[in-house]
């Protein structure tokens, strides 16, 4: 199921932009949007069509990732506990498989299933080993390929099994403790990064709505009795400057969930939720002020 | 195949030129022999300088006539610009010959630093089940993901069984051609463990403590700077750009356009373009100072 879902997430990859180019297609021709008069649609469905085909095209991908993100982590939290219960079990009297079988049904994880997958192929009578690098291609996971290595050199490793397991336990109780610190230390950086969107949107809201608005639909009375057309900004309206504070929105909100991804959990696409969700916030804003 | 021989014989007539003039750079010297692009300096820099060389005629009189057949210029000023061209060109690719190795040496050596708490700590864990030094590197080459850790674990491996040399000799060499310092000690100590108590454990557990709590400390230093980062985005990346979005639209009221271009295609520009170019710089000012894990 892991390996299955790896796979499926790269045809996501092309997804957001294929979305894109059908909604410019979907708007052109229904005359929401025409490029060749206007370089970013003016008309608000035209913006929420293509930005909520962005967001959807990015939702499968942000889900993967954010999965993929949750497996990993969860693999590294179970590994110190398994081996120390796995320590405790060999000190307890039980021999190696059958430790590493009590320990297994005490987390129910897919390293649990997985090791007990292996545990039987070997009763069955595989290698120990190949059954160990069996259970490794299954989970597939970065974090998982050592911590099974060290399992596998601990069977063999006879009355410095015990030793082994407690020297490595104590090694990925430190490797979590210093990724829950990172964690708990960062974690605030979300609140800065909403709040600096919220900022950016109050900022947008008052500029449109307090100075642009006014302006562009101001007319003097002496140039209305001379039939002069007096334009504050040219020949930029103001829904045109909405747009243009719309777009820089949304693509503030996608890098500020990549910029949250790296802060927190030191991988871009975890962030990737964060970001469809500053870029609703920001649809929404827009389209009740525009 | 034919083309690596032609590129030796480049190489070959480069060097019988320039041999004996060659200036001595210490730290290119290092850098080529650190990150395995060359193992003769001397080769390398002779071929720099022929490069060098070759390319300066077809840059300059390519120059010459684009600006003066294509843009028209009068032979003076397409002269200067050449020549101007020329020595833009040549920044270039000296950039490239002396930057590029020098740049790489200290992308991996940062590479392996940022890794070094993880690799001592594997080997520490391998080091209380087995006894054998080159068992615990061949097993840390395999789980090992960093492709800049596994170039110096399998030039140790590739010493001892291709190269037949000795454990020590094999630490000592790859020691020589990595671009850590850190992991270059690292190395060393290995060959004198080997040589005296073999308690590699005991080394392997000491060093780990040490690049973990190092690594702690580093991500506190890391946090603080943040906070100053985040001020700077906060700034550059979601205000200047509204900032500068407004002006310019002031500006175009008072008809004045700072650029050759219409005032709209230039707001669009400045939305679609400043936001993800300041905003990826700043990703890539995250991505070097955070590294990956």
């Amino acid at each position: 199921m892991p390996i299955r879902n790896v796979k499926i997430e790269y045809f996501f990859y092309p997804l957001p932009i294929l979305l894109i180019i059908l909604s410019l297609i979907f708007t052109v021709s229904f005359h929401l949007y025409n490029p060749r008069i206007e370089f970013l649609p003016t008309n608000m469905k035209a913006n929420d069509i293509i930005i909520g085909a962005l967001m959807v095209g990015l939702v499968p991908i942000a889900y993967f990732q954010w999965n993929s993100y949750n497996r990993k982590r969860k693999i590294q939290r179970i590994i110190p506990k398994f081996l120390d219960t796995l320590a405790e079990n060999l000190r307890g009297g039980l021999n190696f498989t059958n430790a590493l079988k009590k320990a297994t049904e005490s987390y129910g994880t897919e390293v649990s299933s997985s090791l007990r997958d292996a545990i039987n192929k070997h009763y069955l009578g595989l290698e120990f080993s190949e059954a160990i690098k069996l259970a490794s291609k299954k989970i597939n996971q970065a974090d998982a390929e050592p911590f099974l290595n060290v399992i596998s050199r601990a069977y063999y490793a006879g009355e410095n099994a015990v030793d082994a397991i407690k020297n490595a336990s104590s090694f990925y109780w430190s490797l979590e403790e210093y990724r829950n610190t990172r964690e708990s230390e960062t974690r605030v950086y979300i609140g800065v990064i909403f709040i600096s969107l919220l900022v950016y949107l109050f900022v947008v809201v008052l500029i449109l709505t307090q100075l642009i608005l006014p302006i562009t639909t101001f007319k003097p009375k002496t140039a209305a009795a001379f039939s002069l057309n007096i334009n504050f900004f040219g020949n930029i309206s103001a829904t045109f400057l909405s747009s243009v504070f719309l777009w820089m929105g949304i693509l503030e909100s996608l890098f500020s969930g990549l910029i949250i991804g790296k802060i927190i959990y030191n991988n871009l696409g975890a962030g990737l939720i964060y970001s469809i969700i500053m870029m609703v916030i920001t649809l929404i804003t827009f389209n009740i002020f525009s | 195949m034919k083309v690596e021989g032609l590129l030796n014989s480049y190489k070959s007539f480069a060097y019988s030129i320039f041999k004996g003039r060659i200036p001595e750079y210490k730290a290119l010297r290092e850098s080529l022999i650190k990150t395995g692009i060359s193992e003769s300096y001397e080769i390398y820099f002779s071929t720099l300088i022929l490069t060098s060389i070759i390319i300066l005629p077809p840059l300059f009189i390519a120059a010459l006539l684009f600006h003066l057949m294509v843009l028209k210029f009068n032979l003076v000023v397409s002269l200067a610009l050449s020549a101007l061209i020329l020595m833009i060109g040549e920044g270039i690719n000296l950039f490239m010959w002396i930057g590029y190795p020098i740049m790489l040496k200290g992308a991996r050596a940062n590479e392996i630093e940022n890794r070094l708490y993880l690799v001592l700590g594997y080997a520490s864990v391998l080091a209380s089940s087995m006894d054998n030094i080159v068992e615990i590197i061949h097993e840390l080459s395999k789980i090992e993901k960093s492709k800049a850790i596994k170039i110096v674990l399998n030039n140790f491996l590739k010493y001892l069984y291709a190269g037949g040399m000795s454990v020590i000799d094999a630490f000592n060499e790859a020691a020589k051609r990595c671009p850590s310092d850190k992991f270059a000690s690292i190395l060393i100590t290995l060959a004198s463990i080997y040589s005296t108590t073999g308690n590699f454990r005991d080394y392997f557990n000491i060093e780990a403590k040490n690049a973990l709590s190092v690594k702690m400390n580093k991500m506190r230093r890391l946090i603080s700077q943040i906070a100053v980062m985040a001020e700077l985005y906060v700034g550059l990346v979601l205000l200047g750009p509204t900032l500068f979005v407004i002006i310019i639209a002031l500006l175009s009221g008072l008809s004045f356009n700072p650029l050759p271009l219409p005032i709209n295609l230039v707001l669009t520009l400045i939305a679609l373009f400043s936001v993800p170019l300041l905003s990826g710089m700043f990703l890539a000012l995250l991505i070097s100072t955070l590294g990956s894990e």
